[in-house]
């Protein structure tokens, strides 16, 4: 992997860097769409493409169930079994064995979970993941590591950390002796809860193998915690992870969120987030999102955003015609994960351009102004900022509100 | 701006069996819009071609003339399409619906043509409609009100054709043929409501009329004597200055849903090719031979050839061949049939079928040939967007962005495996190709016709009907000339995954398993009792039951 900073904001911590892997550039900070089975849900390959996405995500646990690697070592990887050209990130696997198997035990060797299929008792190891990553073939793999639930407090939270520690060396021993070491890079997963000294115990731990991961990755959040703690926690994290290497915030999506996240230091994010709520008739926009099954949507013959580049809103599809289709045809859902992948790209892609132009902190101002000024600043994103040095109350009279604050809008029907 | 069909059949060489009810070729034009036919039109659901975004609208070269059923708009009153803005000339239907008039020729019915679930009967004064909200009456009134400001290329005239259980007594039928021929006035009527001044137009201009009459002959030829027949007195004055219905008709439609319905009423579950003619004929026998047929809900392409060859039909859906990629089936054939054959092959590949869990070759490509892939579709030939028409979202983005050479086509292995995934591209990737084959299957038969008199014609049909099994498709309950095969299999084969899907699905997926697993040590058991020649070995004897562990037991 090549990785170069080429940019960072003179006030906050967000940076723009070159990243060039086996399948071409991809400019950071980004966003990651997520096409968990091989397929970005409802698009085609050069769909996604033509909207400029560069980078997507793959899941190794539903690659590794279906098609399986046998398929997909006979087709010669992922990248052409599904006809994508660019850069590909594939999970670990871990993560799923947590949120779908319900018999997983964890023991040092690996992690037992019961087929979902033949309910045979099956151990993924930690090499065992980096093997069917190989199969797969994705320009960054992921190391196996041990997943607690994020609001998970006590000793099993330490173990965890320290066994992802002891997993990665594994992972690491596995991926260098492949030989695949130079096509396929590996990153490392910074665990540690919520709790700051663990995370700052697996920071050193993990530090002490940067030569031999390409990047870094902070997992375990986004599981419902306290927004106040999850900002904090990213921050110690990316304050500590070294400047050469690319850092990768896992399952952050929401608009705000991923500011924050670059404004702390992140450079990559994913999510299933924007395409899922696509396919509920949910679009996303610069002001809040749309949920188009509203009423108030029928007669609305206004396209999304009618700044919005992406192909639905080019086309002038209107919000009436998007209301019709909604939940009844996949057209609809197609049309919105269209949309909701640009508004993410144009999001981060806008975040590029404000950091290289010296811009980012009004470019943070305005794009919270916009999105949150009806209703307020939540108190963590102010403080979130302030701590880079972005005062969001300043200048403004927007107030601050307490809580989460994920904008939503909430069905007006019974 | 009300823009006229012409229909130009010059280009037809009449033969010399010249008849009424040869194949023909013609072209039909609206605005700059050509389409050549016998051609097709794409069938939508709510206004959309189903499972294709817009760019993938675009990208289906075969889409050119979009039918769109007007039902489900009903949920709303007035229908939400009436309200669109004007956008300078261009119909508001098309607007509404983003399908831009100097592409696409749009058709609109009530109805979906190809929906043949039972409704409630129709009356004097409406017609019944489905949307999601339920049943809606629709009066002719009604029926003018939205498609003036609509103002599609064609308008279907509403048409009393029953969908009630048949059979149907003369007495339904005389009705059938007088509503459909007095709503049909009402659309032809001139408007004379001060609210025209607002319209550019007063009535819809093209008018395409559902032949009435069911399975009765004699009805059928009364319905269209009741079209040519020239109107007195009041009647008369209504459609002024038309002298009769026909010459206020652009085209004919004739529907095979209503008509394989009342045909099982009528006892004729065989449906064959005779019946259609003989019908079609009786139908067409009084009227013009210069205006279009139009046949909605053709079952595959043998029918369609028998109905070009027999009845001189000249526009079809494909309602077949989307319903194909519903269910996981590819298209593979083209016209003429391929010189080179062993024993006959099916129209398509069941996806679906664990054969293709490894076929990594293109859809219509085989093992043995470097993929010959004439198929224009987006699975076929990925196209490769351009690095200028790639959005860029930062100023730094796009660098060694796109190589513009184009992906290799999409293998059926991916396409097995996107549908046992219930992954939506699938159909998208299946829907962009079936449309693609029908378009390329009439561009074939167009270029054949015009050939040494439709002799030619005659003896490519044979091949095809030799080198292809015909496969009639889905719900095939009235049966075509063989059972479907891969259809049914590819329906059962989607509807398995689609019970699934959803939360908890890999459990019930080693559910099915775990079921089919011990049905197969059944059927293994049962066999050896039998061999043995075990006495008393009843069915319930040999029941194979699963043990919690997963272990088969005999109890």
């Amino acid at each position: 992997m090549e990785f170069k900073v080429t940019h960072r904001c003179h006030t906050t911590r967000a940076r723009v860097s070159r990243m060039v892997l086996a399948h071409g550039e991809t400019v950071l900070p980004t966003f990651m769409p997520v096409a968990t089975q091989a397929a970005i849900k409802g698009l085609t390959p050069e769909q996604v493409e033509s909207l400029g996405i560069t980078l997507i995500l793959n899941n190794t646990y539903h690659l590794n169930l279906r098609p399986g690697v046998d398929v997909l070592k006979a087709a010669g990887g992922a990248h052409l079994f599904e006809g994508w050209r660019h850069n590909m990130l594939t999970d670990s696997g871990g993560f799923q064995l947590v949120s779908l198997s319900k018999f997983t035990t964890i023991t040092e060797k690996g992690a037992l979970f019961s087929s979902p299929f033949t309910g045979e008792s099956t151990i993924l190891t930690p090499e065992e993941s980096i093997s069917i990553q190989h199969a797969i073939g994705a320009d960054i793999i992921m190391q196996l590591d041990d997943v607690v639930p994020s609001l998970l407090q006590g000793p099993r939270v330490e173990e965890a950390m320290e066994r992802s520690i002891r997993w990665l060396d594994r992972c690491i021993q596995q991926h260098e002796s492949s030989g695949q070491k130079h096509t396929q890079n590996l990153f490392a997963i910074v665990q540690g809860g919520l709790n700051p000294s663990l995370r700052d115990k697996c920071l050193d731990g993990m530090l002490e193998r940067k030569d031999r991961v390409s990047g870094y990755a902070i997992g375990g959040l986004s599981g419902g915690e306290e927004k106040d703690v999850f900002w904090r926690i990213i921050k110690q994290c990316a304050d500590k992870l070294p400047e050469d290497r690319p850092r990768y915030a896992m399952g952050i999506g929401f608009a705000e969120d991923l500011l924050v996240c670059v404004a702390l230091g992140i450079d990559m994010a994913d999510c299933v987030f924007p395409t899922r709520t696509a396919r509920f008739g949910v679009a996303l926009t610069h002001t809040g999102p749309m949920n188009l099954k509203l009423g108030k949507y029928a007669k609305d013959f206004d396209t999304i955003d009618s700044m919005c580049p992406c192909l639905t809103c080019r086309d002038g599809t209107s919000r009436a015609l998007l209301h019709h289709i909604v939940t009844h045809e996949t057209a609809a859902a197609h049309a919105l994960t269209i949309h909701n992948i640009v508004f993410q790209a144009q999001v981060m892609g806008r975040a590029r351009d404000a950091i290289i132009a010296g811009t980012f902190p009004d470019y943070l101002r305005s794009f919270f102004a916009n999105y949150f000024g009806d209703r307020g600043y939540p108190e963590w994103c102010v403080a979130a900022l302030r701590s880079v040095g972005v005062d969001l109350l300043e200048n403004s009279d927007i107030p601050m509100v307490s809580g989460g604050g994920a904008k939503w809008e909430y069905s007006d029907a019974a | 701006m009300s823009s006229s069909i012409s229909f130009d059949l010059s280009s037809s060489d009449p033969g010399p069996n010249d008849s009424k009810f040869g194949p023909r070729v013609a072209k039909l034009l609206i605005r700059n819009i050509v389409i050549d036919t016998p051609g097709i039109l794409a069938c939508t659901s709510r206004g959309v071609v189903p499972h294709l975004s817009r760019d993938n609208v675009t990208r289906t070269k075969g889409i050119r003339w979009i039918h769109v059923p007007f039902e489900s708009f009903l949920e709303h009153k007035p229908p939400v399409p009436t309200l669109q803005p004007q956008q300078g000339q261009s119909p508001r239907i098309n607007s509404f619906l983003r399908f831009s008039e100097d592409e696409y020729l749009l058709s609109v019915s009530l109805r979906d043509p190809g929906d043949g679930r039972e409704m409630p009967a129709n009356t004097n004064t409406f017609v019944t409609a489905n949307c999601i909200r339920g049943v809606r009456k629709v009066t002719p009134n009604d029926w003018r009100s939205y498609m003036i400001p609509c103002n599609p290329d064609i308008v279907f005239s509403l048409s009393d054709l029953p969908l009630t259980p048949p059979p149907y007594s003369q007495k339904r039928l005389t009705k059938s043929i007088e509503r459909s021929a007095l709503w049909l006035a009402d659309i032809l009527r001139p408007s004379k409501s001060i609210s025209d001044t607002k319209n550019t137009r007063s009535n819809p201009s093209n008018v395409f009329v559902q032949m009435a009459g069911s399975a009765s002959a004699p009805a059928r030829s009364a319905f269209a004597d009741s079209l040519v027949e020239i109107l007195h007195g009041q009647e008369a004055i209504a459609i002024q200055p038309l002298k009769c219905l026909d010459e206020g008709v652009a085209g004919y439609v004739f529907d095979m849903v209503p008509l394989r319905l009342a045909l099982k009423g009528v006892g004729d579950v065989s449906s064959d090719s005779l019946t259609f003619k003989s019908l079609f004929q009786a139908s067409l026998s009084a009227l013009p031979q210069n205006k279009p047929r139009l046949v909605t809900s053709v079952r595959g392409p043998h029918e369609t050839l028998r109905l070009i060859r027999d009845v001189g039909i000249d526009l079809f859906d494909t309602h077949w061949a989307q319903q194909a990629a519903n269910f996981g089936v590819a298209l593979d054939f083209s016209f003429p049939a391929p010189s080179t054959g062993s024993g006959k092959r099916d129209l398509g590949h069941n996806l679906y079928d664990t054969m293709y869990t490894r076929d990594f070759t293109s859809i219509m490509g085989t093992r043995d040939t470097i993929p010959p892939t004439s198929c224009l579709c987006a699975a076929c030939s990925p196209y490769s967007t351009p690095s200028s028409e790639t959005i860029s979202h930062s100023s730094v983005d796009g660098h060694g962005m796109n190589s513009d050479s184009p992906n290799p086509p999409y293998t059926k292995a991916f396409l097995h495996h996107l549908l046992h995934t219930h992954e939506m591209s699938a159909h998208s990737l299946l829907a962009m190709h079936n449309i693609t084959v029908m378009d390329a299957f009439f561009a074939g038969i167009r270029d054949v016709i015009p050939r040494n008199g439709t002799s030619l014609f005659q003896a490519e049909i044979q091949r095809f009907f030799e080198t292809y099994t015909e496969d009639t498709g889905m719900n095939d309950t009235t049966g075509g000339d063989e059972p479907s095969n891969v259809f049914k299999a590819g329906e059962k084969a989607w509807a398995e995954v689609e019970l699934l899907r959803g939360k908890g699905r890999l459990a019930r997926e080693s559910e099915k398993e775990k079921a089919e697993s011990a049905a197969a040590a059944n059927q293994v058991l049962k066999k050896e009792m039998e061999e043995k020649g075990a006495e008393g070995g009843s069915e319930a004897a040999l029941t194979v039951a699963l043990a919690p562990d997963g272990d088969i037991v005999v109890i």
